[in-house]
């Protein structure tokens, strides 16, 4: 299950209530019914990246980076983690990954530029954008 | 329509909590009418057993729970004259004999109780306990989470079917309507296609969990009793007049009176917790020979209440002042014999005229437009197909935008009310599986992570989430419900105990509850100090009402 590997926005990191953690809660995947199951063949292309400060190198953590598919009306809205990376799955196999816009944006900060490129001309390969901000 | 109201239980309880006025008095400034202590040859006083009286006839049991020094005492504003059942929860335990309670009214009855080690402790595990016990990865134990939707872990650990045995077994089940209970089984009209690779994967692991091979290969794991805080508290339980009545979600209204949606059949239920009166109101049969009952129940700005009538296909609108339903019917050309909508949102209708609701079927949202009684279908997943969706809790923002729980996967989705763009939002959690919500006024969305083990929160403004880990595994928190006091209270599906949890402090309190309940929707009543927090047994058919002594 490609989606599990990947970790998330730590702008949340779950704080434990109690003791009795002896067992990982994390990791559950979703669904469960048995005439359901994420349909690993019709995923599409997965967006990564990271956001970073340009001026300093450093990592941009919890900053909001969104994929919006263009001339349509859905969106997807995610953070980034304590690297200032992010990875955004999901997508259809109909959903051309050139028609998908990543932009981000941090309290403080505006983009400077985007980066971006396919890790090869395969379809479905995962494509890397990443964001560089300055200071407002 | 309203078609039946049935006083049912009314005379027998009239004695028992008349003097009570339970919006106002607490236990703490009352007197005692029966008290004791429980002991027991292993451990001596002990703590964390829960005391039940129910009174000879009557449909109302009251629970206690003993304190470090194994006493526990029964306020006599719960409690009044008569002759009364005791039993007790404790696991590992049992009554060393049958114990009952004269209670006069004017002095405290003494009865101090003795147990003994249960020659069952099978009987009493909680699925959380089973959960716990039983080996097999995340992904193997995944499957389970959908069988405890409708019986006890126990059927299938108890159970002697081999691999090939269960594979026509998980077959007939996944074809079961969502609302069946064991009281009331309902086949699914529309068959549900179901994987057989799938399936074997299912039905493998659960031979290695059963019976099959002569006896459990694991040992079993059990959950503390009470301890300090969780037993302060009163719990009264309202036995309902059948069986196969399923409270699923339950709601008090301004008046003290709960009102509870039957997830079984074809009534609202309303119950005086003062009086006992239990009356039902019946609305029409739209779809005859498809299950019945309704989820969700929730109610619009001017009181009234709204139910969604999964596979009947639609919503019901109640009058509370004319006590009339109206129905709302999913329009021919999108009903199928597999159309269920589960969730209703009528919170904001009065901006626009519109009411939120899903349909599980499609996996989409709808719309109803009160003018013209058409709905009309949001696909907020169009670009994220390949992952398994399907939106559940609903909340509305006062512009009348929707918040939506992907109940399939992992995120909060919002629908514009204007331009009906959508927006998917996905936890910091993956595969979450987030389940019911509320929207406080703060503009927060407080949710329940139901396979994370999580509950959350989801800040509209900042769009970003919090989430904090439940203090026992395998809870399966089904719903939160931010008090008055901003203490997050939530319940376990698998474990009979109630959460209640200060985001602030991060300190949390679990009450255990007398009996197997299922908790689903859960509803705090702010009007009282402390706060009462009210649920239904949705396999047990009764209403619970539990009040914190702190």
């Amino acid at each position: 299950m490609m989606s599990a590997a990947f970790r998330r926005a730590a702008c949340a990191a779950g704080i434990a209530l109690g003791v009795m953690s002896g067992l990982s809660t994390t990791g559950w995947a979703g669904g469960g019914s048995l005439d359901d199951h994420d349909d690993d063949q019709n995923a599409g292309t997965p967006f990564f990246g990271f956001v970073k400060d340009a001026d300093r190198g450093n990592a941009l953590v919890d900053a909001k980076v969104t994929a919006e598919i263009k001339n349509g009306s859905a969106s997807l809205v995610t953070r980034t983690d304590s690297q200032g990376h992010y990875r955004i799955t999901g997508f259809g196999h109909d959903v051309d990954p050139n028609s998908v816009e990543i932009s981000c944006s941090k309290d403080g900060y505006k983009l400077d530029r985007a980066l971006k490129r396919r890790m090869s001309s395969d379809a479905g390969a995962p494509v890397e954008v990443d964001c560089l901000m300055i200071k407002n | 329509m309203h078609l039946r109201s049935v006083p049912a239980i009314a005379a027998a309880l009239g004695i028992c909590i008349a003097a009570s006025a339970p919006r106002a008095v607490h236990a703490q400034t009352s007197a005692v009418a029966l008290a004791g202590q429980v002991v027991s040859a292993e451990e001596g006083p002990m703590e964390g057993v829960l005391v039940s009286a129910q009174r000879a006839g009557s449909p109302v049991t009251i629970t206690v729970v003993s304190d470090d020094n194994g006493r526990f005492a029964f306020p006599a504003s719960k409690v009044g004259a008569g002759q009364y059942s005791l039993r007790i929860r404790a696991l590992g335990y049992d009554l060393d004999r049958p114990q009952a309670a004269d209670i006069s009214g004017a002095t405290t009855t003494t009865v101090d109780l003795t147990l003994r080690k249960t020659k069952d402790l099978v009987a009493q595990l909680t699925n959380t306990e089973w959960f716990m016990s039983m080996p097999g990865t995340a992904e193997q134990l995944r499957p389970l989470i959908e069988c405890m939707s409708c019986h006890t872990l126990e059927r299938i650990v108890r159970s002697k079917y081999d691999a090939d045995a269960f594979m026509p077994l998980l077959k007939r089940m996944a074809n079961y309507a969502n609302n069946t209970t064991m009281a009331h089984v309902q086949p699914r009209v529309a068959e549900r296609e179901v994987h057989d690779d799938r399936a074997r994967k299912v039905a493998e692991h659960l031979a290695t969990i059963n019976l099959s091979k002569g006896a459990w290969s694991y040992e079993l794991k059990t959950l503390p009793r009470p301890k300090g805080r969780a037993t302060r508290v009163v719990i009264t339980e309202y036995d309902l007049p059948r069986k196969t009545i399923a409270p699923h979600d339950v709601r008090t209204d301004a008046d003290g009176m709960v009102w509870y949606s039957n997830f079984s059949e074809q009534f609202l239920g309303r119950l005086d917790p003062r009086t006992g009166e239990h009356a039902e109101y019946a609305y029409p049969t739209l779809k005859p020979g498809f299950p019945t009952g309704s989820l969700a129940l929730e109610q619009d700005d001017d009181g009234n209440f709204w139910l969604a009538t999964m596979f009947q296909g639609g919503l019901a609108k109640f009058d509370v002042k004319t006590r009339q339903f109206r129905m709302y019917p999913v329009q021919a050309e999108m009903m199928t014999n597999a159309t269920q909508q589960s969730m209703v949102m009528p919170r904001q209708s009065r901006v626009d005229g519109k009411v939120w609701t899903n349909d599980v079927s499609t996996r989409s949202i709808l719309r109803l437009d009160l003018a013209t009684g058409k709905y009309e279908s949001f696909d907020p997943f169009k670009a994220t197909k390949a992952r398994q969706h399907s939106p559940y809790g609903l909340a509305a923002d006062p512009e009348n935008n929707l918040y939506f729980m992907d109940f399939g996967d992992e995120s909060i989705g919002r629908v514009d009310a204007k331009t009906g763009k959508s927006t998917l939002y996905p936890t910091p959690t993956p595969r979450s599986r987030p389940r019911r919500t509320m929207l406080d006024t703060q503009g927060r969305l407080w949710f329940a992570e139901y396979a994370a083990n999580k509950v959350a929160m989801f800040d509209l403004k900042e769009e970003a989430f919090k989430e904090w880990e439940a203090p026992t595994p395998h809870t399966y928190p089904y719903d939160v419900f931010l008090d008055k006091n901003g203490e997050l209270w939530s319940g376990s599906m698998s474990s009979d105990r109630v959460l209640r949890f200060s985001p602030e402090s991060a300190q949390s309190v679990e009450y255990l509850l007398p009996r197997q309940t299922n908790i689903r929707r859960v509803f705090v009543d702010n009007s009282t100090t402390p706060v009462t927090f009210w649920v239904g047994s949705n396999h047990g058919a009764s209403i619970i009402k539990l009040e914190p002594l702190d």
